[in-house]
């Protein structure tokens, strides 16, 4: 791992981290590279972004942006040759007895981070033909995430105290002072419930995996546990990854193009399933997409990201409403629409830049046509130009088309 | 001949692929990839064919250019049966059918210059060579946008929507009638997508092309055609010479409509949720294919075939209820947007 060094340092020594209470996690400044042999590629330039709590936000952008990076830095699951080289990325956390600590992501050890990963913060991948491993039945996957990550004694004595109270119904004479003795027994383990052996383990972590699955609306779910990834449609697959990654109660769920390789009415399916379990679950999603359709019909927020940098950020409503940075106003634009017919589409000139050689200045500026010789000399500041609306431009758009 | 504006005329065509099994492999049944579908592509138009992975679209594509033997059917290319043809007349009529594939770094050799692969048909087909070759090429070229420093370079030399116009200039170097554009744009994106869609709007008119345009994405198809039919399972079943998205009249293309992402927050929700899945198309349900999806079928649905029927203006349904239904995503649409209007 690229952070070997920075993370046996003891966290408690740090200056304490200041966070706003209301967000979930507060990325600042996140640079990412990739060191290839053509040279240094700067996929992540400074990105900076926040995630409020109970919020679905949108990383979107075309190809190459940087929004999986952003995603897997966030996991810290850039490999080699790449490596986080600057930025925080604050997580608040939350300690079994409820109190909040703010933690860098970028900082904690990697025995602390691996708590994180899966647990707090997972993450479901864009392909559901290659992620589930194909020789372990789906139920059994499932339940090893939650055999890791959780502690399923309580658990399992509540469902021994269940099974007994259910035979003391049954039972008579003797037998039922002996089983009421029994229950009371178990009854006082409860506040400290002891170590269960690893078949109870097993048992009921799979019993668990079954209830999963059915949250997320998969029919006959305990035969569908029993199956094998191979056996199932893509729709499907993609159902038992998301409860995989549910399985832990998550905080934050990040869905990288997850819905990207899903038929349209599937895709639909599957995007009602992520928002509904979001408020049952009380988590907040990261959804990445390149598809400004998915943005405006599932979520809260949007980053709207462009070789490396997130120019603008803003609620959905405002984004569509009233967007700013000429890129966005561009790509909006650019889609075809279902609810207009027009003779020809708006395009963008140009490609995106190879990220080796990233254009000086903003790295939109060769394609924008507003650009000026200050766009291709400075960097612009991420500024907030309308309350809660950010964007990185000299030359903003929309209602604020010739402020500068 | 209905009219002597119709380029391609598709009867009842069919294609099943065997799938064999047991010992002796035997063919234990088949692949109803497509299954009997009939219907015109007039002279100039671009005819949208819209469905989901599977509904074979791109079976349809390939057996109307006979790059795949139909299982049963007749396609006319100007009155000619193209299934009926000698080698040699094919051969010959291929010249006026070309077709545009979805993967542009597989459809083009990586051995070949971009001059080669361009070239090639006009050599093949004896058409110009040496100096005045290299000059159609990139007479081609700079039609699709491309320039000369292009035409010694590889195909991994250029970026996907470059790879694309390439591809483009290759299909239409012997100056087709005809053109299958099939997924031409699913693998590139938003912004490069409009410049790919607008070139391909600017040569249609200029060589008067007549495009099948096969995609998933309903509001592509919607931005280049003038009539879109829609796929269910080798079944078309609508075809509408209006707005899909307005008119549609089959609950399926309803459906399909409702569940495309607008970019549009205001028109958050109408999305009508199908349960399950497409079924597999070797055993397909009985009657019309969609009924067990269906919110409005009955049992005359899983019993009897729907035709495909006219229901004014050449707006064509395969659904035993059409127009008596009240496909009410509409109406949840129509408050929406009226909503938005007054606010």
């Amino acid at each position: 791992m690229a952070l070997d060094e920075t993370s046996h340092t003891d966290s408690n020594s740090e200056p304490e981290l200041e966070m706003d209470p209301n967000l979930i996690l507060d990325i600042r400044e996140l640079k990412t590279n990739f060191y290839t042999y053509e040279g240094v590629v700067k996929a992540l330039d400074g990105v900076t972004v926040q995630l409020r709590r109970g919020d679905t936000l949108a990383l979107v952008g075309e190809t190459g942006c940087g929004k999986s990076v952003t995603a897997k830095s966030i996991m810290r699951l850039v490999d080699s040759p790449g490596r986080v080289e600057a930025g925080e990325i604050l997580f608040m956390d939350e300690e079994k007895d409820g109190t909040r600590v703010v933690k860098d992501l970028l900082k904690i050890s990697e025995d602390e981070m691996r708590k994180i990963r899966g647990n707090h913060i997972s993450i479901v991948f864009q392909d559901p033909a290659t992620y589930p491993n194909p020789v372990f039945r789906i139920g059994d996957q499932i339940a090893e995430v939650i055999r890791l990550h959780q502690d399923l004694s309580l658990d399992i004595l509540e469902e021994k105290i269940a099974a007994m109270e259910d035979a003391l119904k049954l039972a008579e004479g003797r037998t039922a002072d002996q089983i009421s003795s029994r229950l009371a027994e178990l009854r006082g383990q409860l506040s400290n419930p002891p170590k269960p052996t690893d078949a109870e383990i097993k048992k009921a972590a799979k019993r668990k995996a079954v209830e999963m699955l059915n949250m997320v609306r998969m029919p006959s779910a305990a035969e569908i546990a029993n199956q094998y990834p191979h056996e199932l449609s893509g729709g499907m697959r993609q159902r038992a990854l998301i409860a995989m990654s549910l399985s832990c109660n998550p905080k934050i769920l990040i869905a990288d193009e997850a819905t990207t390789a899903l038929d349209v009415t599937v895709q639909a399916q599957v995007l009602k399933l992520l928002n509904d379990l979001k408020a049952v679950l009380d988590a907040s999603i990261i959804i990445i997409t390149h598809d400004l359709g998915v943005v405006a019909e599932t979520c809260t927020q949007v980053a709207v990201m462009y070789a490396g940098v997130v120019v603008e950020y803003t609620n959905t409503r405002e984004l569509f409403s009233d967007p700013i940075h000429p890129y966005t106003s561009g790509l909006l634009r650019a889609i075809p629409k279902l609810t207009e017919k027009v003779a020809k589409l708006t395009q963008i000139m140009g490609t995106v830049p190879n990220l080796i050689n990233p254009p000086t200045g903003c790295r939109f500026h060769p394609r924008c046509e507003f650009a000026t010789e200050q766009c291709s000399n400075e960097r612009p500041p991420r500024e907030e130009m309308k309350p809660g609306h950010w964007v990185e431009c000299w030359h903003p758009q929309g209602s604020l088309a010739g402020r500068k | 001949m209905a009219s002597a504006n119709i380029l391609i005329e598709v009867k009842n065509l069919k294609k099943y692929y065997p799938l064999s099994g047991g010992v002796f492999r035997k063919v234990v049944g088949y692949v109803r990839a497509v299954d009997d579908i009939s219907f015109d592509i007039y002279k100039g138009e671009t005819l949208g064919l819209v469905g989901e992975s599977g509904c074979g679209k791109t079976t349809a594509g390939r057996t109307i250019l006979r790059l795949v033997p139909a299982t049963a059917g007749e396609i006319f290319f100007e009155g000619e049966d193209i299934n009926k043809m000698s080698r040699g007349d094919l051969h010959r009529l291929r010249r006026n059918m070309s077709i545009i594939f979805q993967d542009p770094m597989a459809s083009l050799d990586p051995r070949l210059t971009i001059k080669n692969a361009v070239g090639e048909p006009l050599l093949v087909n004896g058409i110009a060579r040496g100096h005045r070759l290299r000059n159609m090429v990139l007479e081609l070229l700079e039609k699709v946008g491309l320039s000369e420093d292009h035409l010694n370079r590889f195909p991994h030399e250029f970026s996907g929507g470059q790879r694309q116009r390439v591809c483009i200039a290759r299909a239409l170097a012997l100056r087709p009638k005809f053109v299958v554009m099939d997924e031409p744009t699913s693998s590139t994106d938003v912004s490069v997508q409009a410049q790919t869609l607008n070139l391909m709007k600017d040569l249609q008119q200029e060589f008067d092309l007549t495009y099948l345009f096969i995609s998933h994405n309903l509001s592509v198809v919607k931005h280049m055609s003038d009539r879109v039919a829609v796929m269910y399972l080798g079944k078309i079943v609508e075809l509408t010479p209006t707005d899909i998205f307005e008119d549609a009249m089959h609950p399926y293309s309803a459906a399909l409509v409702s569940a495309v992402p607008v970019p549009d927050p205001s028109l958050r929700g109408r999305a009508e949720i199908l349960a399950g899945e497409v079924p597999s198309p070797i055993n397909p349900p009985s009657g019309c294919r969609f009924h067990p999806r269906c919110r409005f079928a009955t049992e005359r649905c899983s019993e009897e075939i729907p035709e495909l029927r006219d229901m004014g203006n050449g707006h064509m349904v395969a659904c035993h209820y059409a127009g008596e239904l009240d496909l009410r995503y509409k109406e949840g649409l129509n408050v929406e947007s009226n909503a938005a209007a007054e606010a």
